[in-house]
């Protein structure tokens, strides 16, 4: 009889059969983890290696009468605090179906399942709107807030040609103008100077490390109704995680500090010179929120990125309006499930530090490196 | 209200909603291959709307699902749980 069960380290060798075949074209055209042993290693350091690993909370398999395995949902659960009180959070990610065998139902029994797990709160920040659906039809919500993304234009020339290049048709026209990139975009700052001229700021960067990082986290959470709990080995795992995935860009981590030596937060992104790069956290109070992302915006331009893009945390609104990034919502989805109707609400209106190293961004396999 | 009497309606909202014709009350559309999960979800979402009824987290099993006197059974008796709510409540 087909069932759910919990995924096995026996099951590695199947699974990844599975995801390579629904994911393949995506997997060998971005990623590098094709081969067998890189899934094993995968998914022996994502599922069961992390600090927070609890059998309490397994990835999830759906096997076949004939022992086939057709469906797997990837489960990692870690703490969070939630108005002072330590709880389970469970993060799903990798979900796949064999495109042969959904009509079994297979993905709401797999979700169905998840969701039913002892968790004080499900969520997964990378649905698309399939999954989107799916999670909404078994009572789960979409956390609009935290499913908006904001981009900083830095060099908006640059950045148009950037996005050119991925559309083959386009990419020879971007090659010609590339020569003229340089000198438009001095052009658009001198006549735009509020929206794409950086000056040097006041503040000072030093290097951010796990220590700092830390303290950062714990200082900033402060006011939150949610918030991560981390201690020195999570952190370290999750530093770790950061520094491996080198294909995301150039690993960027300042703390920054006033002209006079006090910390005013810091940041955490991927740089990528003359394309989009990526932010995986900006850690500030409302008060510094500001100068903190001028530095980051300043850094980002003064090493040659074309625009800087991340999830929103809601406290920055204000100060990411207020310099001119745009928002989009939506893909990926923030979806959110849980009995709590309190923890629901708090962060339906914001009142959250759920940054992506709380979601399945660290589940992801690696991109590969730069050349 | 009775199984019987709502099936027609059953058959109907799968057809328009769901594009599964059935050939009878007992064919298992799951077995069969017609359901997949994002039809079951829409199936579920458009029993809610037509029926006015609220299927709780705890009893989606795809069991109830899978055939229109299955379902009809199901609507069936969330009809009569949540009349039987309203009344205590009220």
């Amino acid at each position: 009889m087909n069932h759910v069960r919990p995924f096995a380290k026996t099951d590695f060798s199947r699974v990844a059969v599975l995801h390579h075949q629904v994911m393949g074209a995506a997997t060998e055209k971005t990623f590098s983890v094709v081969k067998s042993q890189d899934y094993a290693e995968y998914f022996e350091s994502i599922y069961f290696q992390h600090p927070w690993y609890d059998e309490a909370f397994p990835s999830l398999v759906y096997e076949e009468s004939d022992g086939r395995i057709t469906g797997f949902l990837g489960v990692r659960s870690h703490r969070m605090l939630f108005k002072g009180s330590s709880i389970h959070v469970a993060t799903s990610s990798q979900f796949v179906v064999d495109p042969t065998s959904r009509s079994t139902g297979a993905g709401v029994q797999l979700l169905k399942t998840f969701l039913s797990g002892p968790q004080d709160l499900s969520l997964t920040d990378g649905g698309n709107n399939i999954s989107r659906k799916l999670w909404e039809g078994l009572k789960g919500t979409t956390a609009l807030v935290y499913s908006t993304h904001w981009k900083k234009l830095l060099r908006p020339t640059q950045y148009g040609l950037s996005e050119l290049r991925e559309r083959k048709l386009w990419s020879p026209i971007a090659s010609a103008a590339k020569p003229f990139c340089h000198l438009l975009d001095a052009l658009v700052g001198r006549r735009f100077p509020h929206h794409f001229s950086f000056a040097e700021p006041a503040t000072t960067a030093e290097i951010l490390t796990a220590e700092t990082l830390l303290k950062l986290i714990n200082e900033a959470a402060r006011d939150g109704a949610l918030k991560p709990e981390y201690d020195e080995r999570s952190m370290q795992w999750m530093l770790e995680i950061i520094n491996s995935k080198q294909g995301w860009g150039t690993l960027r981590k300042h703390l920054i500090r006033d002209s006079k030596g006090a910390v005013l937060g810091g940041y955490v992104y991927y740089l990528q010179p003359k394309g989009t790069s990526t932010v995986l956290l900006v850690i500030t109070n409302k008060r510094t929120g500001g100068e903190v992302l001028d530095h980051l915006f300043y850094d980002a331009w003064q090493q040659g990125a074309a625009a800087i893009s991340g999830r929103l945390e809601p406290k920055l609104m204000q100060e990411l309006s207020e310099r001119h990034c745009f928002f989009n919502c939506g893909r990926p989805w923030m979806m959110i499930h849980s009995y709590n109707h309190d923890l629901l609400q708090a962060i339906h209106r914001g009142d959250a530090q759920l940054s992506m190293l709380e979601g399945e961004w660290c589940m992801r396999f690696p991109k590969p490196d730069k050349p | 209200m009775t199984p019987d009497l709502i099936a027609p309606k059953i058959i109907e909202l799968l057809s328009e909603r769901i594009q599964i014709e059935v050939a009878s009350n007992e064919e298992d559309f799951v077995a069969s291959g017609m359901l997949d999960s994002l039809g079951l979800v829409e199936l579920m979402a458009s029993l809610e709307e037509t029926f006015e009824i609220h299927i709780p987290f705890d009893e989606i099993e795809i069991d109830n699902f899978r055939s229109v006197t299955r379902i009809a059974e199901f609507v069936t008796s969330r009809m009569a749980v949540e009349e039987v709510e309203e009344s205590v409540f009220f």
